[in-house]
């Protein structure tokens, strides 16, 4: 009965926090489509900007309905054990779900596909992994059909996909990241040209080590240990870093760069959390 | 007065005369046209030379690179030149340069790439030329080297050439047509994105082979300053460009175009912020009291008419205003843009102006016509362009002319008070 309660209660955090963290990552999104997004550079050859822009906005519009909706038709569809399909709600709830899911592999995969000479951007399938495998997991948690410690391994392997994708283009010198960390180092310590190059050699010599600490994460998370609340919550702030650094390396304008991270940081954090949550109450009983 | 049959006859014949005249004037127009033109280029079989190109780097004055491909590995590659037409005889050229730089392209099918290194080339001084490779020929051509003095001429601007093969071929002729009408255009500089995907060769043959069509009637060819843009990763671009600014993959040097114009090409898809800025501030510090007229081209825009601003707003345009560049010349948004004159963010009859975006072929977007730098006196447009762009001592003359041959924006700058 203890137990029962207890999942329920772990199923009913996990969902309202992804909620949260995936509401705040479709208004990501969805501020991203001010400008052209990868599909429309795929079909503005085919079908003309009309089209393309038209593709786009209409994205960015169901996004914007998703990030306003999502924790609110939560609200209205727990308890997930007791879920209708055959209610709208939960339906609506479903469909957005989906549709955010689909939108942010089917982007991770086009920019890949559209830079497909860059090997950085090959890496963006996995970087983004967690961005669609929260929707997917959310989903599951709606209609309470998932196995609780399964979703949170689904998350884990979500993580642990989107540290291996920065950490291969961190080991890689990705060019946007050495500049990251420039332009970070120009923000705190003043921007001088002069001194440009000497910073540059810092980042590439941190570079190689932000990736192997992500592998090292990456694989700590997969693993059982004891360590695993830490380990999350070290990931979350690391992510959080990292996402913020757009802003602090180019400015506030491109806070869209930071949630649109959400999960990167929110889906570890939320992970902490809920094993605090689960220590904490097995302490009391 | 009614009109008689004669005033209706005159009529008829003016308006039949203008359409003739007028489709003379842009042949490229015509469908048919196009397509003879590009069925007529050069095969790509054998050791025949063919996809010819003169690349300029650091110093167009006494250097330029002749380049072209052949479809196997052949033997013997070399240019002969000289000061004066020797109609395509080989043997009648004074001088001869053989191949510096061969090997296969990265992906082909056995395509190699040529690479001649003229040096000690005279200013202001067109060369003539034929290649050969294993004993087949190209026709004679024939380009001029750039000024050392103060003299006026025109470069040729443009990017995005990637998709919509039509419009690029119909753009190439336009070059062509300009290029022969008037002496002054020595060079064309290209914003990047020349095709989709920089690894793939087939794509690149193909841009190469339409390259061709800037050639005009009487062999004069457009030496080309070539700019890295996203599309065009991978080994291939250096193959084809013979490196330009020496490091693989780096491709950011300067070009120094006369005693008073200097050009300054960056690259946007490698670190912006590290060694290239301070590249750029020590080049553009030792640049700007040396020349009049300095300007800077890179493909991702910073003052963008319909994407997000690159890494260039941050770490290049202070530098811009810090060492007053005169003009900066963008790609990547597929639209024509100019911006008003930037500084501190703001409008500033003393800052920088950015003009460009990429029509050379690619499909046109709409611009943001809501962004502050783009209002009036700033502009943006869409359209199949390229840009004109002419130096004098007194001022800087830009237009950009679209397929029709009508300017779609046009402006002047005058030299910075000192």
């Amino acid at each position: 009965m203890v137990n029962s309660l207890e999942t329920h209660l772990s199923y009913a955090r996990m969902a309202c926090g992804l909620r949260w963290i995936i509401s705040l990552q479709c208004f990501g999104y969805a501020a991203s489509l001010a400008v052209p997004s990868h599909l429309n550079s795929w079909l503005l050859p085919l079908q003309g900007d009309a089209f393309a822009g038209s593709v786009d906005t209409t994205i960015a519009l169901i996004l914007w309905v998703a990030g306003c909706a999502l924790p609110f038709l939560g609200r209205a569809s727990l308890p997930a054990s007791q879920t209708k399909w055959s209610c709208p709600v939960v339906r609506c709830d479903a469909a957005l779900l989906c549709f955010v899911a689909g939108w942010t592999f089917f982007n991770a995969v086009l920019s890949w596909q559209m830079n497909i000479e860059d090997k950085f951007a090959a890496t963006d399938p996995f970087g983004h992994a967690v961005r669609f495998v929260a929707p997917v997991v959310l989903l599951v948690c709606v209609t309470g059909t998932g196995y609780y410690p399964k979703l949170e391994g689904y998350l884990r392997i979500g993580i642990a996909s989107t540290f291996i994708g920065h950490g291969l283009a961190a080991y890689w010198l990705k060019p946007g990241f050495v500049d990251l960390i420039v332009g970070t180092i120009d923000t705190f310590l003043g921007s001088d040209w002069r001194l440009a190059e000497e910073r540059e050699k810092i980042a590439l010599l941190l570079l190689p080590w932000i990736g192997r600490i992500d592998f090292l994460l990456a694989c700590l998370i997969l693993l059982p240990s004891k360590y695993r609340k830490t380990i999350a919550l070290w990931m979350g702030i690391w992510g959080f870093v990292t996402a913020t650094s757009r802003l602090t390396a180019f400015g506030i304008e491109r806070w869209p760069d930071l949630i649109i991270r959400a999960a990167n940081w929110g889906i570890p954090l939320l992970l902490w959390w809920e094993m605090r949550a689960k220590i904490k109450s097995s302490k009391h009983s | 007065m009614k009109p008689t049959t004669l005033h209706l006859t005159l009529l008829l014949s003016i308006s039949l005369l203008k359409g003739i005249s007028a489709n003379e004037k842009t042949p490229w127009l015509d469908e048919k046209f196009v397509n003879q033109k590009t069925v007529g280029l050069s095969k790509l079989e054998s050791s025949n030379p063919a996809q010819w190109r003169v690349i300029w780097k650091t110093d167009p004055a006494n250097k330029a690179t002749v380049s072209w491909t052949t479809a196997m590995v052949g033997k013997n590659h070399l240019v002969h030149y000289d000061l004066k037409s020797r109609k395509g005889f080989p043997k009648n050229y004074t001088y001869k340069k053989v191949s510096d730089r061969n090997g296969r392209f990265s992906g082909s099918g056995g395509e190699h790439f040529h690479h001649a290194r003229l040096a000690e080339l005279k200013p202001s001084t067109t060369y003539w030329f034929v290649i050969e490779s294993d004993g087949l020929f190209s026709p004679e051509m024939h380009f001029t080297t750039a000024p050392v003095n103060d003299r006026s001429f025109s470069v040729l601007f443009g990017g995005d050439s990637r998709s919509g093969h039509f419009a690029r071929a119909q753009v190439n002729l336009l070059m062509a047509a300009l290029s022969e009408e008037n002496p002054e255009i020595i060079a064309f500089a290209h914003g990047g994105d020349y095709i989709s995907s920089g690894k793939n060769w087939g794509q690149w043959s193909r841009w190469l082979s339409q390259h061709e069509l800037t050639v005009a009637a009487s062999g004069k060819v457009l030496p080309i300053i070539p700019t890295r843009g996203n599309h065009d990763g991978g080994p291939l671009f250096d193959e084809i460009f013979d490196s330009p600014g020496g490091k693989e993959r780096e491709n950011y040097f300067s070009t120094r175009l006369s005693s008073q114009v200097a050009l300054v090409t960056l690259n946007t898809e490698t670190k912006a912020g590290g060694a290239q800025r301070t590249w750029l501030g020590k080049t553009l510090q030792s640049l700007r009291p040396e020349v009049r007229w300095l300007l800077a081209e890179y493909h991702r825009p910073a003052w963008p008419a319909v994407k997000r601003p690159g890494a260039a707003q941050e770490f290049w345009v202070p530098l811009f205003e810090e060492f007053d560049v005169d003009l900066v010349v963008e790609s990547d948004g597929h639209v024509i843009k100019r911006t008003v004159p930037i500084r501190n963010e703001k409008k500033d009859s003393t800052g920088v102006v950015y003009v460009g975006e990429g029509g050379l072929g690619v499909s046109q977007r709409k611009p943001d016509l809501s962004r502050w730098y783009l209002r009036s006196p700033g502009m943006a447009t869409r359209g199949h362009h390229v840009m004109n762009i002419r130096f004098t001592p007194e001022k800087i003359d830009y237009k950009v002319v679209l397929l029709d041959r009508s300017i779609a924006d046009q402006a002047i700058f005058r030299p910075r008070k000192k």
